[in-house]
């Protein structure tokens, strides 16, 4: 589903942000990315939905390298990836019903396809009662599940979080965190950066650990820092 | 490619646009309209200068002096012979004893010519050009024919007017030109402010995967629509300008009856219109393009 192959990505400023990266995710797959700030964790997503083109090495989502896709064909990618970030990116002037509708009315759905989908994915993220409001009104979870149920009305098979819950208390980031893990029962591939080792350490799952010479730990059923550290 | 929802959709946001953007957006009609009536009336005051320049000179006549004694036949096939001519719009006949009388007319009360015994006048002709760029080569040509005695014609009047005609014609294309590309800048500056207003939407519509085209329709329409409400004020501000002129020399009929464009107020409007709408496709469509390419989702959303 997605394939790392000796990926390294400087920046044009000269920051080295990722190093001779191998990595391999099945679909269907929960896969935490940690490490320390400046580490590439951000950047490492980046490359996937192709917000930054790797210095060296490919990137293959579905079979397909995403370095070699045109700029004017990356919305064809952008439509099997959804993208959540911690700092939610609502549209404030919107209310959350529209907000979800955004995201299919650019696609070009239709609107029965609008009316059907979008309640469909307010109960799926449990925002069934708040449909009519602003995200101004909304608490910190609720901007973010309004930001979830945005990034995958579209369908994509990949959900990429990046820090989705670094702006949220320990009960709001838990909440979140089942609502991914829903959406990963369901069959979506979802990949999410995280600093919160407490959750990672809850969740038991596969856990890839970069450090600032490329990917440090990569294992299954995993704790936030290496098992030695645990004990 | 498009459904129903998708274009109620896409122009809905066009309107949307606008109206967040009231005050930007009345900038823009405004400067759209200021200086497209800037250019057009300019230009339109080129035209009428040109076309007046070029007029003006037609009213200059030119004289033949035929040959004493050249026999009546002779001089009617004459002046068939210049009628023929390629740029002569009338050649009118002057007999010598009529040519005498206007002579003397001119000359008033003060100088008598009562005393000249015999008419000294030529017959003549008198012609005027349908086409005064074409008076040095009628000239020349009437000159050589054998009847001819002399010609008089205003050879460096022509030749001023005809050359200012041609200063004002460049002059007036290329300042309508450069003033025309500034309001396609200051149109495209107004696009681009607010597609930097909105910049979080553009940045989600790429993350969530909608087609370039698709993020580029609200702001083209946006801009035509704009560039369009420009063109209507435009068009006012000409008529305006244009009345306010014809009350101030409505005295001065013979001044003013030289200056006409010949463009017809329909004309105009069309002109207007589509050099508006094409203006504010053509603006707004660079302005995103670049943005588009510039910028990258993330980038534009922070």
């Amino acid at each position: 589903m997605i394939e790392f192959r000796g990926v390294s990505l400087v920046y044009p400023n000269g920051v080295l942000a990722l190093r001779g990266i191998n990595l391999r995710v099945e679909k269907g797959e929960f896969v935490f990315i940690v490490g320390p700030t400046g580490t590439g964790k951000s950047s490492l997503l980046k490359l996937i939905y192709r917000e930054e083109v790797p210095t060296e090495g490919t990137v293959l989502v579905d079979g397909q390298d995403v370095g070699a896709i045109p700029p004017g064909e990356v919305w064809r990618l952008r439509r099997k990836v959804g993208v959540v970030f911690q700092d939610f990116r609502l549209l404030p002037d919107r209310t959350v019903w529209e907000n979800i509708a955004f995201a299919l009315r650019v696609t070009g759905a239709s609107a029965r396809q609008i009316r059907r989908r979008v309640p469909e994915f307010l109960e799926l993220v449990g925002l069934t009662h708040r449909c009519d409001s602003f995200p101004s009104q909304l608490s910190g979870g609720e901007q973010q599940r309004t930001a979830i149920a945005r990034a995958l009305v579209t369908d994509p098979p990949i959900l990429l979080a990046d820090e989705p819950t670094g702006n949220l208390d320990p009960d709001t980031s838990w909440e979140i965190m089942q609502l991914l893990e829903r959406i990963n029962l369901r069959g979506s591939t979802v990949l999410m950066s995280t600093h919160d080792s407490e959750m990672v350490n809850r969740m038991r799952r596969r856990v890839v650990a970069l450090d600032l010479t490329g990917i440090a730990r990569d294992e299954q059923r995993a704790y936030y820092h290496a098992e030695s550290v645990q004990r | 490619m498009l459904n129903p929802s998708s274009v109620e959709f896409l122009v809905l946001e066009a309107l949307a646009n606008i109206r967040r953007n009231r005050l930007m957006a009345f900038a823009a009609v405004l400067t759209a309209g200021v200086s497209l009536a800037v250019s057009a009336g300019f230009a339109l005051t080129a035209i009428a200068v040109h076309r007046a320049c070029e007029k003006l000179p037609q009213e200059f006549d030119m004289a033949v002096y035929v040959r004493r004694g050249t026999p009546p036949g002779k001089v009617s096939e004459l002046k068939e012979t210049i009628a023929a001519l390629p740029g002569v719009a009338s050649v009118t006949f002057i007999s010598k004893e009529r040519g005498w009388e206007e002579f003397k007319r001119s000359l008033g009360q003060e100088i008598s010519m009562d005393d000249v015994l015999y008419n000294p006048a030529l017959d003549s002709f008198k012609i005027r050009m349908a086409d005064p760029r074409m008076s040095a080569e009628v000239q020349q040509r009437i000159r050589k024919l054998p009847e001819v005695d002399d010609i008089l014609w205003r050879q460096s009047e022509v030749r001023f007017f005809m050359g200012l005609a041609r200063v004002v014609g460049i002059a007036g294309a290329v300042a309508t030109v450069v003033l025309f590309l500034g309001s396609a800048f200051i149109i495209g500056n107004t696009i681009r402010l607010g597609i930097y207003a909105r910049r979080r939407e553009v940045s989600i519509m790429r993350l969530v995967g909608a087609r370039p085209s698709f993020i580029r329709f609200p702001f083209l329409l946006e801009g035509m629509l704009l560039a369009g409400a420009g063109a209507v004020l435009a068009l006012l501000l000409i008529r305006l300008a244009g009345a306010y002129l014809e009350a101030l020399t409505g005295d001065l009929q013979s001044i003013t009856r030289f200056l006409d464009s010949g463009v017809a107020p329909w004309q105009l409007a069309v002109l207007l219109m589509s050099a508006g709408l094409g203006l504010g496709a053509l603006s707004s469509y660079l302005s995103v393009r670049r943005y588009l390419k510039e910028g990258t989702a993330e980038a534009a959303a922070q």
